[in-house]
């Protein structure tokens, strides 16, 4: 079986394994660039549902199921999930900034909880259903466009845009491009997995348009 | 990809009681939306969230009229009034909907955005459909949707704290609507866990919806809802 080894090259081909590989690294640089912020500015910036969705999407596929990608792949979900776990602390510590009802705070923690075990379960139970493809981009990409979308009210919202990053805004679109390079490689037949990868390109796209407008016009 | 069926009621797959079980709550979703149109013509605020109505409209166009419904061609006709009934509220979208946002920039992209998310559901839930994911009837597609609509419900109240914008005839019809569908799908669609955990979900945020809404009413609510209006 060509799951099991380092690196599946009897089900992939060299350039879709490198198409993926390149942009998991580009997402593990995005999420090491939201971490310096955390440490940095006490400042989590990807959105909170985003992150609960995020950690239960890697828990599920970097715990309970295994992509088909190789060993090396599944080591790389878990590096995703282990960096994810401390940007869910970041959240639980300073992502109450968020909301914009500030009396509202004592709840932020115990939605943070039911969000992320919903998440978890219905993801679960999506991939039990057979409703995903064996790397778990189906139900990735439904998270990363939620995560897309909601990047840009919140990027309005904050009044001072100072600790958004351009280094995260780019890693970002360079990880969904280069994964969504995979997926037309790989999934040409899956219509709804390319129509979730074009509505989150065009997303992430104007989400670096509107940063680098807003953010440079932006008073000091 | 659904089957198309030419009969009005499908009674050689669904027994009559089931049908009549989906109508009923099918119907809960009509008084909701009546409801929620009259509302803002008086209050000049929509509330049900922007997010749910651009993914509503969307569903209902391709159910109402892209997709054949299993349930029999009496459905399709409901869908397609549900539609109906939804262009009203999407014209109250587009002229009221940016009450629902507090930042001028955010108001000044809101009905472009809005104009993107309506064809941007659409386009996805054509190929979930397509893709083979879906109940013949749209449960899937439609509870996923739903599901975001009663988390967004919940978030909504809360920020925007003024009660008299928002219905508890609303509140309990879409609870009511969502349950009985709800139950439908527990007797017919048992395999299908994912299905029946979104089900949950959304009858979970419905009545946590009401809880809140009953709480704003009474004296800790309306600490909630102070605190809401002095953030906003």
């Amino acid at each position: 079986m060509g799951s099991e080894l380092l690196v599946n090259t009897v089900d992939y081909t060299t350039p879709q394994l490198l198409f993926f590989a390149a942009g998991g690294i580009a997402w593990a640089l995005a999420y090491l660039g939201v971490l310096r912020e955390i440490v940095r500015q006490k400042f989590v910036e990807i959105p909170a549902t985003a992150v609960c969705a995020n950690i239960a999407w890697e828990f599920t596929w970097g715990i309970v199921y295994r992509t088909d990608l190789g060993t090396l792949f599944v080591w790389g979900y878990r590096l995703w999930f282990l960096l994810d776990v401390f940007i869910v602390w970041g959240l639980l510590r300073y992502g109450v900034r968020h909301l914009q009802t500030p009396r509202l705070r004592e709840y932020f923690r115990l939605a943070v909880g039911f969000a992320i075990l919903s998440f978890a379960a219905t993801l679960y139970l999506l991939v039990r259903q057979g409703y995903d493809t064996p790397t778990g981009l189906v139900s990735g990409y439904m998270a990363t466009l939620l995560m897309s979308a909601l990047y840009i009210p919140q990027f309005f919202r904050e009044r001072d845009r100072t600790p958004y990053s351009a280094f995260v805004a780019w890693c970002k679109l360079l990880g969904n491009g280069l994964v969504i390079g995979f997926c037309v490689l790989v999934y040409p037949e899956n219509h709804f997995l390319q129509a979730l990868c074009g509505i989150t390109l065009v997303l992430d796209v104007y989400y670096v348009l509107l940063f680098h407008t807003r953010r440079v016009a932006q008073p000091a | 990809m659904p089957v198309a069926t030419t009969e009005w009621f499908n009674t050689s797959e669904y027994s009559v009681p089931l049908l009549v079980l989906f109508g009923v709550g099918c119907f809960g979703w009509v008084v909701a939306y009546v409801a929620i149109v009259k509302n803002t013509l008086r209050n000049g605020f929509l509330e049900i969230p922007a997010g749910a109505v651009v993914a509503n409209i969307a569903w209902e166009f391709v159910w109402g009229f892209l997709y054949p419904n299993e349930l029999g061609r009496f459905f399709s006709w409901g869908y397609r009034v549900w539609f109906f009934f939804d262009l009203a509220i999407v014209y109250l979208l587009f002229r009221h909907g940016h009450l629902q946002v507090e930042l001028a920039e955010l108001k000044a992209i809101f009905r472009p955005a809005c104009v993107f998310g309506i064809a941007a559901w659409a386009v996805g839930v054509y190929f979930f459909v397509g893709e083979g994911y879906d109940t013949g009837y749209g449960a899937i597609s439609g509870y996923i949707l739903n599901t975001m609509m009663s988390a967004l419900y919940v978030v909504l109240i809360l920020r925007h704290g003024h009660l008299q914008d928002f219905s508890l005839l609303v509140a309990w019809s879409k609870m009511l609507g969502t349950a009985l569908l709800t139950v439908f799908n527990f007797v017919v669609q048992s395999g299908n866990p994912y299905l029946l955990a979104l089900c949950l979900l959304t009858l979970a945020l419905d009545l946590l919806y009401i809880g809140i809404f009953y709480a704003i009413r009474s004296g800790r609510g309306a600490e909630l809802a102070a605190a809401a209006r002095e953030a906003a």
